[in-house]
């Protein structure tokens, strides 16, 4: 079947298209060049006046995994709040700040999203990881591999194990989790929880092994390079939440060594000490060091005032925060010798300076940011809020007057606290397609994804130019997933399965014998039934692993 | 007008969730259209004229005739009318309930006046557990009104009850007040096990010795010049709360539950 | 004749997975590292094959389409049991949001326990490499562990190494309320479990006074339920001093009313001991006949678990009105589907109802239900994926065997396509 998409206007920062009207052919779910001579065209939509993007990619997002079910469970009241009926296609859920998993699917397509990615997935929980999002329709997705506070690898460094050893550690970590990158939270943080240590700045040692969070974020980042992982290592740093810790953060950049670095949810380690409150933006300062260090990447993790929850792999961070829960609800858990996780439910509140100023500072970021290649829009759903709110966040980057009145009504205090009146700076249609698409694409190394050259999937969204951009980004006319509309104004009309998208780095296949000897002595588990095979994603039928090419 | 009357014609099998019927809801709708709202009962949602005969027509004056006790939600979210119900309610009834007043002249099911922020509910017969509580997964149970409760009540009575009153005739169930933060409960008959458990603040009025748990501890005799004024506020109740021989103002005093904050009391009548 | 070895065992809940089994045509013989638990339910030989309705033997299409007929114009069927795979509960909860109906895990009440707890307050929780290496206090809560699992303190507290304690036998055990009904909790050094005796239904008062005492909280009392303060006292010392102590029970042991509450206090006390300069993590005990993966699975599908309906087309949690024994003794349902993949003893609740049983082969009813389909046992007929304890593991079953028996995902997807 061939469709042609007609005369629509193109954002696609991959190809350099920057506002053309161009029209896009569709066949065998991937866009094409138009074909040569005659042709027959079996669904043609008429696009004059509308605005084409790719899909977009979500490459921050908390939809699969333990801490998320955690999340749900310990909320039925926020459920109850957002019931979702079923209906001929679709399933029923639950939605608000932790939807249930085909909820999650339908709400991101609805709103021109096909693709997310679970930054924390667990080694020991990745099998639940993928269990869930083998339960999130029409989206593609993957996750990131959480290391740094596993027994394993700080044993491997107290060790002095050569940096080779890591890498294959890494690599075969992986391959066993089916992920696509590395995360590192609160580098060696988790397990220092574990030994009752309630802080762990970027150069101090946990208790048992000595080793320091520029350690663990040194080796692990050059892991990632020298396995040709194409996403950098993806970083929640030290500090999470504690006024000062821009500190940290600058220090962090300057320690990774010009290494490739991808800093998440960066708002909530850009805080000062200063001012009356003791707590200020260090956003202007983290700015200038993301536009001078090449090498780095962010995303924002926005906050938007309302009730959320956070889940977090940092449990060291999320015990200390519990204080901060509304409703006074909460979860730590220890994980297996791997990792944590801590639940915390949140209300932010624009009368309360702090929420205030975060909100403030997150918006500062965005917007003193130069390159929009290398920040990505992000709420860390749902730390700062739930996805569902990224057409509000677009609009508060896209429309100057709509952001200065949002920050007329908050907290006096954080007003005086913020620059963010004096910026100028709207965001092009084009810089939201680079920081939701193309951008996102190329940070994860997505072949063939985010962008509408011929080649591509054809993951297209299509919109009704708005002035009102959440308006407009709320509702699309229509989401193309492979090729498949899935949604026509704003609502899903059909579904269909994704793709999870993985790397495999090589390894040397050697190192299962220290990793075996490692899980008999020590794990609960036998080495050959913690490797997640294919088959577990594949053999029910729907779901479908599509490796991508490593960087040379 | 003459009350709106709805007399259930049959014993439903499945529960059949009433909140649809709330006075505020019928304000503006004609009879015609009262009969004609859905209420889901298991699968199927019936129309109000298949499951009740409809006599009357001011809707600001429910009465529900022939009641049963899968008849659930009665009064939801209730903000002014009154509510009759001849014979049973289901679970959750005056569930949010804001203002007005209700009154059942048989039993009352799980949950009733569970997050009652204001007004008046009356249970002639017994209330099932969780009276005045908290649905799962909410913090905070009722917020204020007055419960009258003639017959007995199950456990939990006022589980994480905030502020308001709850007057048992009869007697209460184990674990009554537990999770307590402010309220007064008053219960006239015999109290089960766990009284109180982990309260944080709030009072227990009791007429008769219970069994307390050791995580409360006795704090002696005292006068306390506030109940004379507390009972002179039930004074226009239709209850025994009313009797001015039912009054004191001497008590034994037990703080608990240590296990918490041990702000909540427990006074004993002596 | 093969033998297959680290095979992953769905029943005992600790998520065993040392086993070697003899396969022989469709018999299994446990070899290495049985128990009381895991190996007669391994060991159980297939009796039924056929599905039958009413009774007679019929090929699969005919039973599948008999289930279809009888919950198609159902007011209010009931789907107990929800003992099963990830993947059977996927398919449970597809067909319940089709025919609208209601979802009750058969452990669920006990779960409750432990559900109501976390939805109130929450909890500090551990899993079990956790306590495997770095446990050096076990406080045992109202619950006979060994007979829980019996490979418990042989896999988890006297293994010979972990990782940050010189030495494991070094290990305190203390048992509050019921007592153990072996010596598995005896160290290999022969150090016996600290008994704290008291009756069940008597916990409440028992930790209540305990995390007050934690607290620093003042009690008047000198004994509590025939548990001396004093010794209270002391175990409250002993888990300040502990480096990593870990508090454990089955929620489904706390077999008295509201015992959530009890859970809740222990998992207060918990987070009270974080807070004074020290770590204690909680460790429910559950994963039986797959309770924790109905929980997580209907978790993520619906928000809620498993005790939900989806008779209005959403799901409704109701910890109370969801109950299988209620919705059957009160008329409300008026179809029971009962999925049991693990436990052929364990039948359907007795109903004059129309009942279909996808379930274990081998399963005796007293009365004949009017669908019976005998499925495969995950883990032994064919693979699939089981939720441990700790609720954060879930093991990659294999499949030991070809039987031919349908899984419990296929049987109810093929009902759900039938309608
Ligand atoms: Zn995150």
């Amino acid at each position: 079947m061939l469709i042609r998409l007609t005369g629509g206007t193109v954002y696609d920062p991959a190809s350099g298209i920057d506002g053309q009207q161009q029209d896009i052919y569709i066949q065998n779910g991937r866009i094409i060049d138009k074909p040569l001579g005659e042709f027959k065209v079996d669904q043609d939509y008429d696009l004059k006046g509308k605005v084409v993007m790719s899909g977009a990619i979500d490459m921050h997002t908390h939809i699969g995994g333990g801490k998320g079910n955690i999340a749900r469970t310990l909320l039925p009241e926020d459920h109850r709040q957002d019931p979702v009926h079923r209906s001929d296609i679709t399933r029923s859920g639950c939605g608000h700040a932790m939807p249930s998993t085909f909820v999650t699917g339908y709400r991101y397509a609805e709103m021109g999203y096909t693709a997310g990615f679970e930054p924390a997935l667990l080694p020991i929980n990745a099998r639940q990881a993928h269990m869930e999002m083998g339960d999130i329709p029409i989206l593609d997705k993957g996750g990131y591999v959480m290391l740094g506070s596993d027994d394993y690898l700080l044993r491997l460094l107290t060790a002095k194990k050569d940096q080779k050893a890591i890498n294959d550690y890494v690599a075969w970590t992986m391959h066993t989790a089916k992920a696509i990158g590395v995360k590192v939270v609160n580098p060696g943080g988790i397990n220092a929880f574990k030994f009752n240590q309630r802080k762990l700045d970027l150069d101090e040692q946990n208790a048992h092994y000595g080793v320091t969070p520029r350690d663990i974020l040194r080796v692990l980042a050059t892991a990632v390079k020298e396995l040709g992982v194409p996403h950098p290592l993806h970083v929640h740093g030290c500090n999470l939440g504690v006024p000062g810790n821009v500190q940290t953060t600058l220090d962090t950049i300057q320690g990774i060594g010009g290494l490739p670095m991808h800093l998440t949810h960066i708002q909530f380690h850009s805080y000062g000490t200063e001012g009356d409150f003791k707590f200020s933006s260090g956003a202007a300062q983290i700015a200038e060091a993301i536009n001078n260090n090449k090498n780095i990447t962010i995303d924002v993790g926005q906050i938007l005032f309302g009730q959320t929850v956070t889940a977090s792999g940092d449990n060291m961070r999320q015990h200390a925060n519990h204080k901060h829960a509304s409703p006074n609800k909460w979860v730590t858990m220890d994980i297996e010798c791997d990792a944590g996780c801590g639940v915390v439910p949140f209300k932010y509140k624009d009368q309360n300076f702090v929420n205030a100023l975060q909100w403030a500072i997150g918006l500062e970021t965005f917007l003193l940011v130069n390159d929009p290649w290398r920040i990505f829009l992000t709420t860390d759903h749902p730390n700062g809020a739930p996805f569902t709110s990224y057409p509000h966040l677009i609009r508060l980057l896209m429309d100057r007057s709509f952001r200065n009145d949002m920050l007329a009504t908050i907290h006096p205090e954080a007003q005086k606290m913020t620059t963010l009146a004096s910026i100028d700076r709207e965001y092009t249609l084009q810089e939201i397609a680079i920081m939701t698409r193309a951008g996102a694409a190329k940070l994860i190394g997505l072949k063939d994804r985010g962008g509408l050259s011929a080649g591509n999937f054809a993951d297209i969204t299509i919109y009704t130019d708005n002035t009102d951009r959440q308006k407009m980004f709320e509702k699309p006319d229509y989401v193309f997933k492979d090729g498949q509309l899935v949604v026509v104004n704003g609502k899903v009309v059909s579904t269909k399965w994704g793709t999870t998208h993985v790397v495999k780095p090589d390894f040397d296949p050697s190192v299962e014998k220290g990793l075996k000897d490692y899980f008999d002595r020590y794990l609960t588990m036998k080495l050959g039934n913690f490797k997640i095979s294919d088959d577990e994603i594949i053999e029910d039928g729907r779901g479908s692993i599509t490796v991508h090419p490593l960087s040379s | 007008m003459k009350a709106l009357t709805l007399t259930l014609k049959n014993s439903p099998e499945q529960r059949i969730d009433m909140s649809p019927l709330a006075c505020q809801l019928l304000k503006a709708l004609a009879i015609e259209d009262i009969a004609a709202i859905t209420l889901q009962s298991g699968k199927r949602k019936l129309r109000v004229y298949e499951l009740f005969t409809i006599e009357g027509s001011d809707s600001q004056q429910l009465i529900i005739k022939n009641s049963h006790e899968k008849l659930d939600f009665i009064g939801k979210d209730l903000e002014g009318g009154s509510i009759s119900v001849v014979g049973d309610a289901g679970a959750y009834l005056a569930m949010g309930m804001k203002a007005g007043d209700i009154k059942v002249l048989g039993n009352a099911g799980l949950y009733a006046a569970c997050e009652m922020k204001k007004g008046y509910l009356e249970i002639s017969g017994n209330a099932g557990d969780f009276l005045g509580a908290a649905l799962p997964g909410n913090k905070m149970g009722m917020k204020g009104g007055t419960i009258l409760v003639k017959g007995n009540v199950g456990q939990r009575a006022g589980d994480h009850m905030r502020r308001g009153n709850i007057l048992i005739e009869g007697n209460a169930g184990d674990y009554c007040g537990s999770r307590m933060t402010a309220g007064t409960i008053a219960v006239m008959g015999q109290t089960g096990r766990y009284l109180g458990y982990a309260m944080r603040r709030g009072t227990l009025l009791l007429w008769n010795q219970p069994q307390l748990s050791a995580s409360f501890n006795d704090c002696g005799a005292h006068t306390l010049a506030f109940l004379p004024i507390l009972f002179a506020s039930f004074r226009t109740l239709n209850s025994r709360f009313a009797d001015v021989t039912q009054s004191f103002n001497r008590v034994q005093r037990y703080a608990g539950d240590m296990s918490e904050m041990g702000r909540g009391e427990v006074l004993v009548k002596i | 004749m093969i033998e297959i070895t680290e095979v992953p065992s769905p029943f005992c809940g600790i998520g065993t997975d040392d086993l070697t089994i003899r396969v022989e045509g469709v018999s299994l013989k446990v070899i290495d590292n049985g128990c009381a638990i895991n190996t007669p339910a391994f060991e159980q030989a297939i009796t039924d094959t056929s599905p039958r309705v009413n009774g007679k033997e019929v090929h699969l299409d005919i039973a599948i389409a008999a289930a279809a007929a009888l919950l198609k114009d159902t007011h209010l069927p009931v789907i107990g049991g929800c003992a099963t795979d990830v993947n059977g509960m996927r398919g449970l909860l597809a067909l319940a949001d089709r025919v609208g109906a209601v979802v009750d895990n058969m452990n669920f009440t006990g779960a409750r326990n432990n559900f109501l707890a976390l939805q109130d307050s929450g909890w500090m929780n551990t899993t079990l490499a956790e306590v495997k290496n770095r446990c050096d206090l076990l406080v045992v809560v109202g619950t006979d562990l060994e007979a829980f699992a019996p490979r418990f303190f042989e896999r988890y507290l006297w293994n010979e190494e972990a990782m940050f304690l010189d030495d494991t036998s070094a290990r305190e055990v203390i048992y509050l309320g019921k007592s153990p009904s072996g010596s598995a909790s005896t160290s290999p050094t022969g150090k016996q479990a600290q008994l704290l005796p008291c009756a069940t239904e008597d916990l409440p008062d028992v930790i209540a006074v305990l995390r007050a005492l934690v607290k620093g909280q003042p009690i008047i009392a000198t004994a509590v339920c025939g548990i001396a303060v004093a010794d209270l006292q002391a175990l409250a010392d002993k888990f300040k001093a502990a480096s990593y102590s870990v508090v454990t029970w089955a929620a489904a042991a706390l077999t008295y009313a509201q015992a959530e509450l009890t859970v809740q206090q222990l998992s207060e006390m918990i987070k009270d001991l974080n807070n004074q300069n020290t770590r204690c993590s909680g460790l429910p005990l559950a994963g039986k006949e797959g309770d924790q993966t109905a929980n997580q699975v209907c978790g993520w599908t619906t928000g809620y678990p498993a005790r939900t309906r989806f008779s209005a087309g959403f799901p409704e949690y109701d910890p109370f009105l969801n109950d299988t024994k209620l919705l059957l003794a009160n008329g409300e349902a008026d179809a029971l589907v009962w999925v049991q993949a693990f436990n052929s003893k364990s039948v359907p609740p007795e109903t004059t109802l129309p009942t279909i049983v996808i379930a274990r082969s081998g399963m005796v009813f007293t009365k004949e239900p009017e669908v019976f389909i005998p499925v495969g046992t995950p883990g032994i007929d064919h693979v699939g994926h089981a939720y441990r304890m700790d609720n954060v593991v879930a093991i990659r079953l294999k499949k030991l065997r070809e039987s031919g028996l349908p899984s419990t995902a296929e049987v109810l997807n093929a009902i759900e396509q039938a309608l």
